[in-house]
Parts: structure tokens; C-alpha cells; sequence
């Protein structure tokens, strides 16, 4: 509740667009792979299967980073569509990416508090972590509950 | 000791919940409750809460289980509501229950502390022409403070 979800843009056709083209098929094998084990774990276990990206036409799914932006960054996200572009490897580079790409991000990730989670755990600074496209990546502003 | 904590998107009744609260009691001594409301002040209108879920419980978690460790408590009750709430509205209940009384205050007021630090929650204010967050005050982090080795 609250927060602006990010997902990736889709063309009219309804097929997710993805910049790596070159790795594609690989992660469309991946895809799938990992759509069986999801559902085969719904059969045995009866529990939910985990969410990916997006279906295409076929009923295929691509994994696709998830983007969560709270407080502060709610605004500067402004419901913009995210996808990670290629070189992006780490929280570092994603930092620089996103300061390039969203206007007034830069400004709030310096502010006092602001803080990123990668897949709920949060990233100690100084100490980057790797993202790839199967994580969600949340960034904070500083706190303010009670 | 298991915390009972709640994540609520509906207003709650402080009252009723403590007194649930009390009724499962059966060695406590003291009982410290502590009840945030939505301030009226200043025109404004309407108080946002909001929050990392999936994050958040599991944050006032690691919280309760810190003050559990240390001081001897036979309960802990952390209700939180999230969403728009208006002004007099509950925005938080933090209780606690121990042997004697002075347990009890010390893990209210650490709880509360640490929610305001370290707990994934946001407000916003909003009046009738415009909204603005809330920021951390400068009291809120030297309040932690008090609690640190």
C-alpha cells in the first residue's frame, strides 16, 4: 500500500519489451523453467507461485526487476517505467544509472536516512550488492513512523 | 513470549485492543500502553501512512524480539495503522506487560523509539491546498540514542 509499483513498459501488442535481446532466449528457457516449478510447487504444496514479469502473448513470462519507491522517492518516481539497462550489475552502477535517469532522484538519495533494499534486505553503504532482473529493489526516504 | 503486532489498513479502538490485550495476561504486575494520534494542528486535514509491506512486519519483529531480550516481559501488543487517517484518529498502540512496572515502561518507550527509527513507515500531511512528507526529527534519533551501548 502506498508505494509506486514499477513495471516495465509494454508495447501495444502486450509483449513486454526487453533491451537485451541478446540474451533473451536464455532467459526465456529460464522463464519457463522457472514458471513449471512454480506451478509444480502449487500442485504439491498448494501454496501461491512466486510472481514474475509480465505475460506475453504465448503465456510465456520474462523475469523482470521489480522497482518499489516509499516516501520521498514516491514523487521523484512519478510512476515511470524501469527496466535494467544493460552494464547495470550492481547497486553502485544502479545508483548512477537512476541518478541520470530520474529527475531529482540524486537529490534524494543524499538527503539524511535514504536507505535501498534489495529482495527486503537492506544494502549497507560502501558495500555494493549485485541486481539482476529476478530482484526487487527498493529505494527509501528516510523514516518516519510511530 | 510471542508479540502480538498488527499491520491494520482500518481504525482501530486503543481501549479495546488493550484491554484484549490485559485479558490474556496472568503474571504481569504493570502494564504500559502508549497510544500515537493524528495531531489537528495546523490546518491539517489528513495524516498518509505508509508502508514497506512484506518488509514492515517482519521489522517491528525483530524490534519486539530486541526488547524481549531485554527485559523480562509476559507480553507485547504493537498495533500500526497504515492508509489516510484523520485528525484524533489512532495511528499507533505499543503495550507492555512485565513483573514489575519498570521493565514495562523501559519496553514501551524503546518500542516506540524504534518504530519511529526503524520501522519502514512514511506520513504525509496533507491540508486543504497541498501535502508534504514528515521528517525525521532530530529528537527522534537522539531518543534511540538513549538505548544504544
Amino acid at each position: 500500500m502506498g508505494a509506486a509499483h514499477i513495471r516495465p513498459a509494454k508495447s501495444r501488442s502486450g509483449i513486454v519489451s526487453r533491451p537485451k535481446s541478446g540474451v533473451c532466449a536464455v532467459i526465456c528457457v529460464r522463464a519457463w523453467e522457472t514458471e513449471i516449478m512454480a506451478w509444480l510447487i502449487t500442485l504439491n504444496l498448494g501454496i501461491k507461485p512466486f510472481s514474475t514479469g509480465q505475460a506475453g502473448g504465448g503465456g510465456a513470462q520474462w523475469l523482470m526487476a521489480q522497482f518499489l519507491f516509499f516516501g520521498r522517492f514516491r514523487d521523484v518516481s512519478a510512476n515511470k517505467a524501469l527496466t535494467l539497462p544493460d552494464g547495470v550489475k550492481d547497486t553502485q552502477s544502479l545508483v548512477d544509472w537512476l541518478v541520470k535517469t530520474l529527475d531529482g532522484f540524486e537529490s534524494e538519495w543524499l538527503r539524511p536516512g535514504a536507505r535501498m533494499a534489495v529482495n527486503k534486505v537492506l544494502v549497507i553503504e560502501g558495500e555494493p550488492v549485485s541486481v539482476s532482473d529476478e530482484d526487487e529493489i527498493a529505494f527509501m526516504s528516510a523514516l518516519s513512523g510511530g | 513470549m510471542t508479540p502480538i503486532i498488527d499491520i491494520c489498513d482500518t481504525p482501530f479502538d486503543p481501549e479495546a485492543r488493550l484491554a484484549a490485550f490485559r485479558s490474556t495476561l496472568r503474571h504481569s504486575g504493570g502494564l504500559v500502553s502508549f497510544t500515537g494520534i493524528v495531531r489537528g494542528e495546523d490546518g491539517i486535514d489528513a495524516l498518509e501512512l505508509s508502508h514497506f509491506e512484506g518488509l514492515t512486519q517482519a521489522q517491528i519483529t525483530l524490534i519486539a524480539e530486541r526488547a524481549a531480550k531485554r527485559w523480562p516481559l509476559e507480553g507485547l501488543l504493537i498495533v500500526h495503522r497504515v492508509g489516510k487517517l484523520a485528525p484524533n484518529e489512532p495511528i499507533v498502540l505499543v503495550a507492555a506487560a512485565s513483573k514489575h512496572r519498570r521493565e514495562a515502561f523501559e519496553a514501551a518507550d524503546f518500542l516506540m523509539d524504534y518504530l519511529k527509527s526503524e520501522a519502514p513507515f512514511w506520513k504525509k500531511e496533507y491540508t486543504k491546498t497541498e501535502s508534504r512528507w514528515i521528517e525525521p526529527r532530530m529528537r527522534d534519533k537522539a531518543d534511540k540514542k538513549r538505548w544504544e551501548p
